[in-house]
């Protein structure tokens, strides 16, 4: 698969004096796949989301996105077509006073004839299982619905990708799993590129592959199954662990030794299972 | 102090076309020294109910306890003036992304603020605020500057600390952890569970997470639709896993765990629950041993 | 505590409804300042004829315009007995002590009355038959000539309707806020003046940082949206002009000349 974003050598610092935000960033992804960024408050994953669509330029090394570099100002609304971002707060991103005005706003804003904008306003809204809220306006909305007003907002533009940086943080359970469940069916259907910002290390052991950021630098890149193999590592940077790593962890140490390492729950009940019956 | 609430009816914006009933002949009690985690969906009433126990709500019918202080619903209410400041002072609240209520131009003066709303001389204040911002981990270097110059997850801190710092009996908290990550998260439960066992505060948390409900409180209610559904020990309401999950709840990370090697397994569901992840190991060895009757 | 209605529109199917804000809007204007051609029974005939026939025709039941009305009752009868009793000439009507009623002061504040209760009514009208979204659409397309003298049309248009939009939310974290600092025993309904106004400021600056926030974030967000001013925008509404407009015109043109010559 070919790479549609390649972060190169990139580093930040919001105050000339101060700290780098981001040190020495390099990291491509690749089209179709789901990437979670994870890290702890403050490790620079947020600034590098905010860098993969030109909203903030690298004060060193590059950006390029399908080809264009985010330095280009003359390519940086086709950028901004092909990233698409859902943020953190569901209010403070939506712009229109009822849903359909709100899923409209990126298209008028990139230009997109009406006729087309009408098809795709419906298919968006029917992704994302919102049309029955089509003329609602915000403030009767769920945090999780917000979200994925925002997220049929983006995938009406048809972009390449869809960033979620810490999108579901702030919702309640079954917004998160709504949010999740929407992103999954955009992954799994669409081919859509999904990078995603979290804390919430049960949604991180779903995905493709995993970055691991502490202090503005990359510290680790891999697999789910890679990456928590260093349970050690993760926890003294402040991150929690999945669930099932952390039972393994506990089962290995009162002398059950299974053969593998299950991220979820299901992987270790199976291996439990497997094991007993040798037991 | 212990709190009752007793057949509390909570409706909003009566006799208008968005009337709502929020509470439903909703009867509970918040024994002294107890804590309770008060559970249920967005918008099943859980926070409504939690602003009933210091007044910032006041019931449309029933009545609550709280001390030596009674709120009245209704008709009864309007003959006597309640003395809210004193109730206040006794239940302190902490509320949902408490750092948005940060005002003031450093630190210690903001955390002061209670207190010295409440009567408290200035240098008690002032002791309070730093005894306050020392035991949530803010290093005095901070505490000249501004709340704004700090982390999300600092502001958080100082706000819960501003709420201490009238030294409250009771503690309401409003989804302390939303928003936090993961380490963030881990302090500020450490900090509550300390304040339960060591001082004896009463404690009563609205949560989304039924880990923390589970682990920390000595009772939990559940809420749906504005009614209480159930109200018990975290083992009692957590070994009801269907009638929780009717109302589109789910049980603990530990507990569901359980429930599906026991049923992969084929044993009978264990009775006994575990929240701990020691304990579910532990459990897990048992079911393992084929010991289930025991677990 | 804001037992407020926001934004006073009722959605319904209605000729009033479906006529293009557009229309609407000129209408309302003109409206306003034709009432000030009226001076006798006839032409306020004719202006209360308009408004009655507007509001069956919206199919709003009474009782909204009547709500509408309630709040300004109170203007209506002091301008009333101002003009009562200021207003001399004609036939003396009654008199105690410095006080005299005139027949021409009353029926000036019969008239009075009438022009200030039919403007609220036309105003009313359009407000609970047009979104905001809709007014909004309607007043950038109305001063889009005015873009020729560099006037920011597109950019106030775009800043009315985001600020309604975010009514309800910046009331909902007012309601929080007052609760939070009550919680902490700050006090905004009792006291003296000044204790009530220094209890102000723990709810006007969470208000303030948190709205300076909000902005910051809306304005990132829609940057990331490929917001970039009017230029090659596209729109979603489509602003109709039917015949139906186009009758609404005529007749207040009508009603104009005949108010005209109704006045001699």
């Amino acid at each position: 698969m070919p790479n549609i974003i390649d972060v190169s050598d990139l580093s930040y610092r919001y105050q000339e004096a101060g700290s780098r935000v981001l040190d020495h960033v390099t990291l491509s992804v690749k089209q179709g796949e789901w990437l979670a960024i994870i890290g702890h408050n403050g490790s620079g994953k947020s600034t590098l989301a905010k860098c993969l669509n030109g909203l903030i330029q690298p004060e060193q090394g590059n950006v390029v996105v399908s080809g264009y570099n985010t330095k280009d100002e003359s390519a940086i609304w086709k950028i901004r077509r092909r990233v698409g971002m859902v943020f953190q707060n569901p209010d403070n991103q939506f712009v229109g006073a009822t849903v359909r005005d709100d899923v409209a706003f990126g298209m008028e804003n990139h230009g997109v004839a009406r006729e087309e904008m009408l098809q795709r306003l419906d298919e968006a809204l029917k992704l994302v299982k919102m049309e029955a809220y089509a003329d609602q306006e915000p403030h009767r909305l769920s945090g999780g619905q917000k979200q994925r007003v925002a997220l049929a907002g983006i995938v009406a533009l048809q972009p390449l990708i869809v960033i979620l940086d810490e999108a579901t943080s702030m919702l309640d359970p079954e917004g998160r799993r709504d949010v999740l469940e929407t992103m999954k069916l955009l992954n799994k259907q669409r081919g859509l590129t999904v990078l995603s910002i979290t804390h919430d290390l049960d949604e991180a052991v779903h995905a493709d592959r995993l970055i691991v950021m502490n202090e503005g630098k990359v510290i680790r890149q891999g697999t789910p199954a890679e990456i928590f193999q260093h349970a050690e590592l993760l926890e003294e940077i402040g991150l929690d662990l999945p669930f099932a790593v952390k039972m393994e962890r506990l089962l290995r140490q009162r002398g059950l030794e299974m053969t593998e390492r299950p991220l979820t729950q299901e992987g270790l009940v199976n291996a439990l299972w497997t094991l007993r019956s040798t037991m | 102090m212990d709190i009752t609430v007793n057949h509390v009816t909570h409706t909003y914006q009566p006799g208008t076309p968005f009337m709502r009933m929020a509470l439903n002949d909703v009867s509970v009690a918040f024994p002294s020294g107890s804590f309770t985690s008060i559970i249920g969906h967005t918008g099943s009433g859980k926070s409504t109910l939690a602003q009933h126990l210091n007044g910032l709500l006041l019931p449309s019918t029933g009545s609550i306890t709280a001390g030596d202080l009674t709120l009245e619903g209704g008709s009864k209410r309007k003959k006597k003036k309640i003395n809210f400041k004193a109730l206040r002072e006794k239940v302190g609240y902490v509320f949902q992304y408490p750092e948005h209520q940060l005002f003031e131009e450093t630190l210690l003066k903001d955390v002061a603020f209670g207190p010295i709303n409440f009567g408290v001389p200035q240098d008690e204040a002032g002791r309070r605020a730093k005894a306050c911002l020392e035991l949530v981990h803010i290093p005095s270097a901070f505490w000249e500057r501004s709340p704004f110059d700090l982390s999300g997850g600092q502001m958080r801190r100082v706000a819960i600390a501003g709420v201490l710092a009238v030294q409250p009996e009771v503690i309401i908290l409003d989804e302390p952890t939303a928003g936090l990550d993961p380490r963030g998260r881990k302090e500020i439960m450490d900090l509550f569970d300390q304040l339960h066992r060591q001082q004896k505060r009463t404690i009563i948390m609205v949560t989304h997470n039924m880990s923390d409900a589970a682990l920390y409180s000595d009772q939990v209610v559940v809420m749906n639709h504005g009614s209480l559904i159930m109200a018990g020990s975290p083992a009692e309401v957590f070994s009801r896993d269907e009638a929780l999950q009717r109302i589109g709840l789910e049980s603990p990370e530990t507990m569901q765990f359980i429930r599906r090697l026991a049923e992969k397994i084929g044993t009978p569901q264990p009775t006994l629950s575990a929240f701990t992840m020691e304990d579910t190991a532990d459990a897990v060895l048992k079911l393992l041993k084929g010991d289930a009757a025991h677990v | 505590m804001f037992n407020l209605v926001i934004g006073q529109y009722v959605p319904m199917e209605s000729l009033v409804h479906r006529l293009d804000p557009r229309s609407k809007l000129i209408s309302m204007f003109l409206f306003v300042i034709i009432v000030f051609l009226a001076n006798n029974w006839l032409s306020y005939g004719l202006l209360i004829l308009f408004c009655l026939a507007s509001i069956t025709a919206s199919k709003l039941p009474f009782q909204f315009i009547y709500r509408g009305l309630r709040s300004v009752f109170f203007i209506v009868f002091l301008t009333f007995i101002l003009n009562l009793f200021f207003t001399n000439g004609g036939l003396l009507l009654f008199s105690w002590g410095w006080l005299h009623i005139y027949l021409n002061g009353l029926i000036q504040s019969i008239f009075i009355s009438f022009r200030i209760l039919v403007i609220i009514v036309i105003t009313t009208l359009l407000t609970l038959t047009t979104s905001p979204i809709e007014i909004t659409d309607g007043l950038e397309s109305l001063l889009h000539p005015l873009k020729r003298i560099k006037l920011p049309v597109h950019e106030f248009a775009l800043m009315m309707s985001i600020s309604l939009r975010f009514i309800p939310t910046l009331l909902e974290e007012t309601e929080k806020i007052i609760k939070a600092q009550a919680a902490r025993g700050s006090d905004f309904t009792t006291g003296s003046i000044k204790s009530r106004f220094k209890a102000v400021v723990p709810l006007l600056v969470p208000l303030f940082v948190s709205a300076f926030k909000r902005a910051e974030e809306l304005a990132m967000a829609m940057e990331a949206r490929g917001y970039h001013g009017d230029e090659g925008r596209t729109k979603l509404h489509r602003l109709v002009w039917n015949n139906r407009d186009t009758v609404l015109l005529l007749i207040l043109a009508i009603m104009t000349i005949a108010l005209i010559l109704f006045r001699y």
